[in-house]
């Protein structure tokens, strides 16, 4: 069932793309053989068709499940938040704060591992990258 | 032919200490992260990528391709040890080698893994060494619409074998190349798919989506996934028989048929795009047990069963590389990771590669045997280490992986932005991934879609729009009728098949 709703899913995403976005995303050239929406469009129209054969035809293992991806999306929002704070403070501040929620939220509650993700790995990422490549963090 | 001088000043760089240094580096790295259940060579290497930017480009093709053999190695400690393979490739592997370390005898399961992944890994690279230069002068003969038809044909067996629907493949596929046409197009220079964004004028760089879907993502599903702390590795007993902590020479020189099987069916899956190097371990270990004389032992510690999994494994990353840089186009995601350094490094893959860049590419030649080697002495020295390895808590692994992804991409996009598209790409492999639809089609499409899109501009305006002037392109018509077969076999046939054998849509 769940991939019939795929299919269906696909199918619709592909007739959006091809009806609505791609043409207000491309600028209209009317000559040459290859047009800015030529490839865009033909990808759409694979997705619409492969989509409603999935929906026809559904085949394929489907590992979801929806209380390990609430976690992965915690922890995407956690990193997301932590590239904000780095675009404010700076990697240097923010990384060992993301190192110490990622290990905290995964269960980590040794003193000595928490350090060594806290302070060694931010601190060796640094120079790495700032003393032997010479390159800024952001 | 390649001219000898060159061939020989070629192998000669390979020598020199800083490619050495890297490649001994490059090899330690895969062994280390190889060893780690869930990191894998793969994410090593996209993690790797834009901290090479700043070297030459040999020493930085050189440690990744060390990372993807080292990687190879590192896999099989903890599918011996604790029956969970670092890398998928590794699984076959612990069908005897686990029985084998719970017996008692862990650093024989070990070892035999590390001669039989350098045994097949060096049958593939002398492959590769000898048939890539004649093959990438065959290839230069092919015109647009013969590289064309190559993609399609190339495309149509990735997105059949790779999963288990071709629609699911069709999809990942036409989703990769969609995402290839953000950015301002190669015909007219007007922007597409910006939806305002101007940073995306160059379209969407590849780091950031390679970083974002293979790696993020699976440290996302491995971090959603951990419970408690990580099981302890099987501990190695201090007091043993020295027989069993190493293989004997007659042990090895016993499995050299399945060795050489191995290495065969490797090094010819490997040279064909999209079968990775799981599908030729798991055929090699069918083939291996259809072979012995003794197939009962099999999955209960059998050396033969180790050393035809690792041979097969391992022999797949050198033959992954034929089609790599003779054409141009990478058969699997590592191939297609290393294709992006080469590029980053202002080097275009494909037969015009032995002509323009011949040295540096019989210095990679080097480079690849020279890693075999470290391989094997880095194995030998470093195997009571990786097996420590095993029980670092993911925890740590996991969240200084996920700060090396941040540093490392906006290090390689010059800012902030990049890791944006990284953490948006990380959501979308996510779910592909969990929906059964797969990340190496899509980087794959993705990667060659400005190609594509040139090519198929290129022979619209050869052909003059018409198909009938394919009759003009024999090897393309064959190509795209091979195409044809391959869609019909893997996505018309196989399923009826499968049905018919009680498989039932999921």
């Amino acid at each position: 069932m769940t991939n019939r709703l795929l299919g269906l899913f696909f199918a619709c995403v592909g007739l959006l793309l091809l009806l609505v976005v791609i043409p207000r995303q491309t600028e209209v050239i009317d000559y040459g053989w290859m047009r800015p929406q030529s490839l865009p469009n033909a990808a759409a129209i694979v997705i619409a068709a492969a989509g409603a054969v999935l929906a026809f035809r559904p085949r394929g293992a489907i590992d979801f499940d929806w209380r390990k991806a609430g976690r992965a999306a915690l922890y995407l929002v956690l990193v997301a938040a932590g590239v904000w704070l780095i675009a404010l403070f700076g990697f240097e501040v923010v990384a060992p704060l993301i190192a110490m929620a990622v290990m905290l939220m995964a269960g980590e509650r040794r003193p000595a591992w928490l350090a060594l993700g806290t302070v060694g790995i931010p601190f060796v990422i640094w120079l790495a990258a700032t003393v032997l490549l010479d390159r800024p963090l952001p | 032919m390649p001219d000898l001088d060159m061939v020989m000043a070629g192998l000669g760089d390979a020598l020199g200490p800083v490619t050495l240094l890297f490649v001994v580096a490059g090899v330690v790295t895969g062994q280390f992260v190889g060893a780690v259940p869930g990191i894998g060579p793969v994410m090593a290497m996209a993690i790797a990528i834009p901290f090479t930017f700043v070297l030459d480009p040999l020493p930085a093709i050189a440690f990744l391709v060390g990372v993807n053999k080292g990687g190879l190695v590192g896999g099989a400690v903890p599918a011996v040890l604790i029956n969970t393979p670092g890398t998928p490739d590794a699984a076959a592997t612990a069908f005897d080698g686990h029985p084998l370390a719970r017996s008692g005898k862990p650093l024989k399961a070990t070892k035999m893994a590390l001669y039989a992944s350098t045994t097949g890994d060096t049958f593939s690279d002398i492959v590769l060494i000898t048939v890539s230069a004649p093959i990438a002068a065959v290839a230069l003969f092919m015109g647009p619409v013969e590289i064309l038809a190559l993609m399609i044909f190339a495309f149509s067996v990735i997105a059949g074998l790779i999963g288990d629907s071709l629609w699911k493949g069709v999809i990942a596929l036409a989703l990769g190349l969609l995402c290839a046409t953000v950015g301002l197009d190669p015909q007219h220079a007007t922007p597409r798919l910006l939806f305002g964004w101007y940073e995306l004028y160059d379209g969407l760089p590849l780091a950031p989506v390679a970083i974002g879907m293979l790696a993020v993502a699976e440290i996302l599903r491995r971090l959603a996934a951990v419970k408690g702390r990580p099981k302890p590795a099987i501990r190695i007993p201090e007091s043993q028989d020295p027989a069993d902590r190493r293989v004997s020479l007659a042990e090895y020189w016993a499995c050299r048929f399945t060795l050489a099987r191995g290495a065969l069916i490797g090094t010819f899956l490997g040279a064909l795009p999209g079968i990775g190097s799981t599908a030729a371990a798991f055929m090699s270990y069918a083939s291996a047990r259809h072979a012995s004389r003794d197939p009962e032992s099999f999955g209960k510690g059998s050396l033969h069963g180790i050393a035809a999994a690792e041979s097969a494994n391992s022999s797949v990353v050198g033959a992954n590389m034929i089609p790599l840089l003779t054409l141009g186009i990478p058969g699997s995601v590592s191939a297609a990771l290393i294709i992006s350094a080469f590029m980053i490094h202002g080097i275009q893959p494909g037969p015009l590669l032995f002509e323009q860049q011949g040295r540096l590419i019989y210095s990679l030649f080097g480079a690849m045997i020279m890693a075999n080697f470290v391989n094997l002495l880095a194995g030998q020295l470093g195997l009571r280490f990786w097996t420590r390895v095993v029980a670092a808590p993911e925890s740590v692994i996991f969240s200084a992986a996920l700060l090396l992804c941040i540093a490392g991409v906006s290090l390689s996009s010059g800012g902030l932005f990049g890791v944006a598209v990284m953490l948006m790409f990380a959501g979308v492999g996510y779910l592909m991934t969990a929906f059964g639809f797969s990340v190496v089609i899509f980087i794959i499409a993705f990667f060659l879609g400005p190609r594509f899109e040139t090519s198929l501009s290129q022979s619209l305006v050869l052909l003059d729009g018409d198909p009938l002037a394919l009759t003009g392109h024999p090897v393309a018509l064959v190509l795209l009728g091979l195409a044809a077969v391959t869609v019909w076999h893997l996505g018309m046939r196989r399923p009826v098949k499968a049905a018919r054998h009680g498989a039932g849509p999921g």
